[in-house]
């Protein structure tokens, strides 16, 4: 058998067709060829135009011209048509030859693929639905092997995850998606027992580390030779969550806030400074500050102080430290607040303003926020919040719910302002009126005396006109009477003062002196000795007449009670405590017992003389109460036969 | 009554009202001796040495005031006297206080005259005799 018979044999033994041609047509073809096309001999076909075997008949033409460019092509999917019409698949494969005379004819094989084409095209089908399903849908989907990891996930779940590719993805532990790799193992037992999980809240992660809520489901699946593949979904559920944390932080400041406007709603005002304290509680506990307080303006005096304070514990109290600070010394504290702004410092060592800065450094701030309390559009003070343990920043949102907050404050601490003021003003009155009616028995009862005296001269002189000691009783007793209505005077325009009161700097060295001007007369006429000792740059805020007639009050009293012919000496001195201005007026004299005497000191109508007729009990009374009324306070010390030393402090 | 009283101390720190009580009291009582203090406390030391059939007592009065004599005396062991308090003050709590007192006869308001005092000691026999 030589080899073109072997050839032959082959070519009539194989299921492919095989054929040659040339550019006028088929020369040859085998067996199979003839029947692939269903004809009944090669003859047959031969004697058929090449054309008549394709569908398109343009298709024979491109074919030639491919050939003919490259020298040969391979497995071209053409549309053969049958002997009978009928269409099939083949897959048509050249090479092109030139002879030793120059004719060129090249050789081909066909396979008719019609079966497998369909198979595949279904195939072909199903894969794009389900790269169409995988690419559209919301959901991140994956297979995974069990020991060998990921091995499938659609675009989204690449996205999910913030990958570049899913190769990226197949390439990871699969542990590394999730936050939590116990979160994974238990899913994985449970798949394995139960063979499915469904709708699970799993916190997952992100190339980048950052985190996110995965709503989970999965099924078992095995496949051929035991392998276990995990199939499932996973949808983004981080925006869902987010917004009913967002909610529920709503309905949870609602209830604050509603907790914050009933609560005061008849509440006595005892019962209120302890009550603020504990709503600064519950909102520094619900913004998770570690301080929660409010500060007072006295826009008068631009000084602010810390009135209220919540601390968490652990944390160390601020209030004493923020008392009484000025208002011009912490100007990114406090500016924005006039405007009605809130000021936020997310970290307070980068506050540009040195004093600031380190006042708040000092009560181990990093970040705080404070909302303005205004009042019909006046500042009159801010609710704040210190963060100490951690950074804490503010949302808009946060920033709007802290300004309701506030509001509903200032209506609170005005009533509790005014409450307390009308309090004040029925203890004020309460005491003006005990005073005034006090007062009133003490000059009646002195008038009385006075009148009385006054019808009982009248009656003895009736009998004796002449009695020249009897007139000069009458005498005594009208004068005494004119003092008592001086007195009922000065006490009547104390009462009214009071209420005006505008404080004045009066220099304490010139009032003394101005006094004892007065007294001159009578200090020369009893030789009385004065030493003063008050530093010129003293000064005191107050009524000047009250200064005047309270030095005038104890520099004659220590005269008249204080002074005898042996000690003759009376000293006036002054200086700067801490805080006070203390005034001392001392005399040598008798001294008192203020075992027995000291409560009756200032009381109204009492007397210590019984020598001297005229005093009324009024001196030391009044000069006690001139004294307060200008915020200062008396005190005196004695000892029996060593003399008397009266103490004035006034607020320096 | 009259011829019974023989000693009477009259306590003021008003000496114009010590001469104009002492010539009232002249008066009413001629046959008793009067005595004059100006103050609480030389009341409780002339009481010391003598018994008194009457006292005419002043309230306000400096160093120890009447009030304070009336504490002292109820401490004290004495002999019965008649005691009168005697004030210009019209504060209602002063009368009550006078009233309440088991030592105090009455409170006469001054000015001092014989017809309050008659009346006043009137006053008193009649709410002994019931």
């Amino acid at each position: 058998m030589d080899a073109s018979q072997l050839l032959e044999s082959i070519n009539q033994n194989i299921n492919e067709g095989i054929y040659r041609s040339d550019e006028k047509g088929l020369i040859y073809v085998n067996h199979a060829f003839a029947q692939m096309f269903g004809y009944s001999s090669e003859e047959e076909v031969l004697a058929t135009s090449s054309l008549k075997l394709y569908k398109e008949p343009n298709v024979r033409a491109r074919l030639v011209e491919k050939l003919k460019e490259f020298g040969s092509f391979e497995n071209e999917e053409v549309t053969f048509l049958k002997r009978n019409g009928d269409e099939f698949y083949g897959l048509i494969s050249s090479v092109i030859y030139k002879d030793e005379k120059g004719n060129t004819f090249w050789d081909g094989a066909i396979r008719d693929v019609t079966e497998l084409r369909e198979t595949s095209q279904l195939a072909k089908t199903s894969d794009r639905l389900l790269q169409n399903i995988s690419k559209n849908i919301n959901e991140g989907l994956y297979r995974t092997v069990i020991g060998k990891g990921v091995v499938y996930v659609n675009d989204e779940f690449v996205r999910m995850f913030g990958y570049n590719d899913a190769e990226e993805i197949y390439d990871k532990n699969v542990e590394d998606l999730y936050l939590d790799s116990v979160d994974r193992k238990n899913l994985v037992r449970e798949l394995m027992m139960e063979g499915a999980i469904s709708n699970r809240e799993v916190e997952l992660k992100r190339k980048d580390g950052t985190t996110f809520w995965g709503y989970m489901s999965s099924i078992r699946t095995e496949g051929e030779g035991g392998i276990i593949f995990l199939d499932g979904a996973i949808r983004d559920i981080t925006k869902q969550k987010e917004s009913d944390e967002a909610l529920k932080y709503q309905a949870e400041m609602q209830k604050v806030l509603i907790n914050l406007s009933s609560k005061y709603i008849n509440m006595p005002v005892e019962l209120m400074d302890e009550s603020i304290v504990s709503s600064l509680e519950e909102l520094g506990k619900f913004v998770n500050a570690d301080r929660a307080y409010i500060f007072e303006y006295n826009l008068d005096t631009k000084f602010y102080s810390n009135t209220y304070e919540w601390y968490r514990k652990g944390i160390t109290s601020a209030l004493n430290d923020s008392q009484n600070l000025k208002m011009d010394d912490y100007p990114l504290l406090v500016n924005d607040h006039l405007n009605g702004k809130p000021i936020f410092i997310p970290d307070v060592s980068l506050l540009d303003e040195k004093k600031s800065r380190e006042m708040l450094l000092a009560q181990g701030i990093k970040s705080l926020i404070t909302v303005p309390l205004m009042d019909h559009n006046v500042c009159i003070g801010f609710v704040g919040f210190d963060s100490v343990r951690n950074f804490r920043k503010y949302s808009e949102d946060e920033i709007l719910l802290l300004k309701v907050t506030a509001e509903i404050l200032v209506n609170i601490l005005t009533r509790s302002r005014n409450q307390k003021q009308m309090e004040k003003l029925l203890v004020t009155t309460n005491l003006q009126n005990k005073r005034l009616k006090d007062f009133s028995y003490i000059t009646s009862h002195n008038f009385r005396s006075s009148v009385a005296n006054l019808i009982g001269l009248a009656n003895v002189l009736e009998e004796d006109p002449m009695n020249t000691e009897y007139l000069g009783m009458l005498k005594t007793t009208t004068n005494k009477l004119n003092d008592a209505i001086d007195n009922i005077n000065e006490l009547l325009n104390f009462e009214n003062e009071v209420s005006k009161l505008e404080p004045e700097n009066i220099n304490l060295l010139e009032t003394v002196n101005g006094v004892l001007e007065l007294n001159n007369q009578i200090i020369k006429e009893n030789e009385i000795e004065i030493k003063i000792e008050i530093p010129s740059g003293i000064s005191l805020n107050g009524s000047s007449a009250y200064f005047a007639s309270i030095f005038n009050n104890l520099i004659t009293n220590a005269i008249k009670y204080g002074t005898s012919k042996e000690a003759k000496k009376i000293e006036i001195s002054a200086k700067k405590l801490n805080k006070e201005i203390l005034v001392m007026v001392k005399d040598h004299g008798l001294g008192i017992d203020l075992g027995r005497f000291k409560e009756k000191m200032f009381k109204l109508g009492s007397r210590f003389h019984s020598e001297e007729s005229e005093g009324q009990g009024m001196g030391l009374f009044m000069t006690k109460q001139q004294t307060e009324a200008m915020g200062g306070r008396i005190d005196l010390e004695s000892e029996i036969d060593k003399g008397t030393t009266f103490k004035l402090y006034f607020n320096g | 009554m009259a011829s019974k009283i023989k000693k009477i101390l009259l306590v003021d720190d008003d000496d114009i009202f010590l001469v104009l009580g002492t010539i009232t009291i002249e008066k009413l009582f001629p046959e008793a001796e009067i005595f004059t203090v100006p103050h609480g406390e030389e009341a409780l030391e002339f009481l010391e040495e003598n018994d008194v059939d009457i006292m005419f007592l002043d309230l306000n009065m400096p160093i120890l005031d009447g009030w304070e004599v009336l504490e002292e005396l109820a401490k004290r062991e004495r002999k019965r006297m008649a005691i009168f308090v005697v004030t210009s003050s019209i504060d209602p709590s002063d009368r009550e206080k006078a009233n309440s007192n088991p030592l105090v006869y009455d409170l006469i308001e001054k000015p001092l005259d014989e017809s309050n005092i008659k009346s006043a000691i009137k006053k008193k026999r009649a709410s002994r005799s019931k």
